[in-house]
């Protein structure tokens, strides 16, 4: 199939999308306005102060960006000191929690130790008196012999 | 440039120049985009063959003209930057897309009025043949053959060396040959 330059320019033709097209645009045009005339109200309400200081900065780059350095540099100082803070009270946390197990291990060490004196003791007497009772026994049947 | 083309160029100028005035109505915007609509719509369209992205595509074009219509020096700066604008969306919107070829049946268009000696077969077949041409190959033939600007002219649009248009040119015309004579073999195919 072949076909000419002509026949090229005739199927890529400008088409019109029609009236309605324009209305649509001019829908967001008006859309874009309203928006653009409710932030300018917006920035009217603004308390004097504010507009002042906003004003003055905007006309100011330089100064501006120098003073949100700084306000930069002063928060993050602040925040690593708190951030150093919290960490410091952790560790002392981590270090009493360390101790008071220490001293309850010891303390259980102590009780069992104690136990373990006592059990012996106990031990000792239930054993003894039977002890005593075999050898008196022994003498008995040895003199009936 | 004859009578009536100059006419409407005045034209042009004085809205471009309502519209820039701080009490400027919407009028005067309303045909700026009368006036070019059908350029920037058709840019897109014959890029994207797809009606509704490129009916969104070409409000967001004027979309950024009313913004920047301060910028606007005059009638052919504003046809220049309209022109621009579009295809650099047009692109942007290919890559992004990788052009998914659909359209749904209330977004068709309505029947045109087709000038008697067009074929609508071979119309069809260019159009898909375009379609399957590589972005920026596609959009020179459509500035150029759509537009019917010239190789210097795509090459100032498009950013491009006026060789590289030459030669892309060139070689779109003998891809869409190629691709042509491959759809009358297949229809043969099918006859016999």
């Amino acid at each position: 199939m072949q076909f000419s330059e002509d026949d090229l320019r005739k199927a890529l033709r400008r088409q019109d999308p029609g009236p309605a097209f324009t209305q649509r645009v001019m829908a967001r045009v008006r859309q874009e306005q309203e928006a653009k005339a409710a932030a300018s109200r917006q920035k009217k309400q603004r308390s004097p102060w504010l507009r002042l200081t906003l004003g003055w900065l905007t006309a100011r780059p330089a100064l501006t960006g120098a003073v949100a350095a700084l306000a930069l540099a002063i928060g993050l100082g602040l925040g690593y000191g708190e951030y150093r803070h919290v960490q410091q009270e952790r560790e002392a946390q981590r270090m009493a929690e360390l101790k008071s197990g220490k001293e309850a291990e010891q303390k259980v060490m102590l009780a069992l130790r104690i136990t373990n004196v006592k059990l012996n003791q106990v031990f000792k007497q239930v054993n003894e008196p039977a002890a005593a009772e075999t050898r008196q026994e022994q003498k008995i049947r040895r003199q009936s012999l | 440039m004859d009578i009536a083309q100059q006419a409407r160029q005045d034209r042009l100028e004085s809205a471009l120049r309502e519209a820039q005035s701080p009490r400027g109505d919407g009028a005067a915007f309303a045909e700026i985009v009368q006036a070019h609509q059908a350029m920037v719509f058709s840019i897109a369209w014959n890029f994207l063959q797809d009606r509704s992205l490129a009916e969104d595509l070409a409000q967001e074009v004027f979309l950024e003209l009313y913004q920047r219509l301060a910028d606007i020096k005059s009638a052919a700066h504003l046809t220049y930057w309209l022109r621009r604008v579009a295809v650099n969306r047009c692109i942007d919107q290919g890559r992004r897309r990788k052009h998914r070829k659909e359209q749904a049946l209330d977004d068709t268009p309505e029947p045109v009025h087709e000038e008697p000696d067009a074929d609508p077969l071979l119309t069809a077949n260019l159009q898909n043949s375009l379609a399957a041409l590589a972005d920026r190959q596609r959009m020179m033939v459509v500035l150029r053959y759509q537009e019917g600007l010239g190789p210097a002219e795509i090459a100032e649009v498009m950013k491009v060396p006026v060789n590289t248009v030459k030669s892309t040119l060139h070689r779109s015309l003998e891809e869409l040959r190629r691709k042509l004579s491959r759809k009358l073999g297949e229809v043969r195919y099918a006859i016999f």
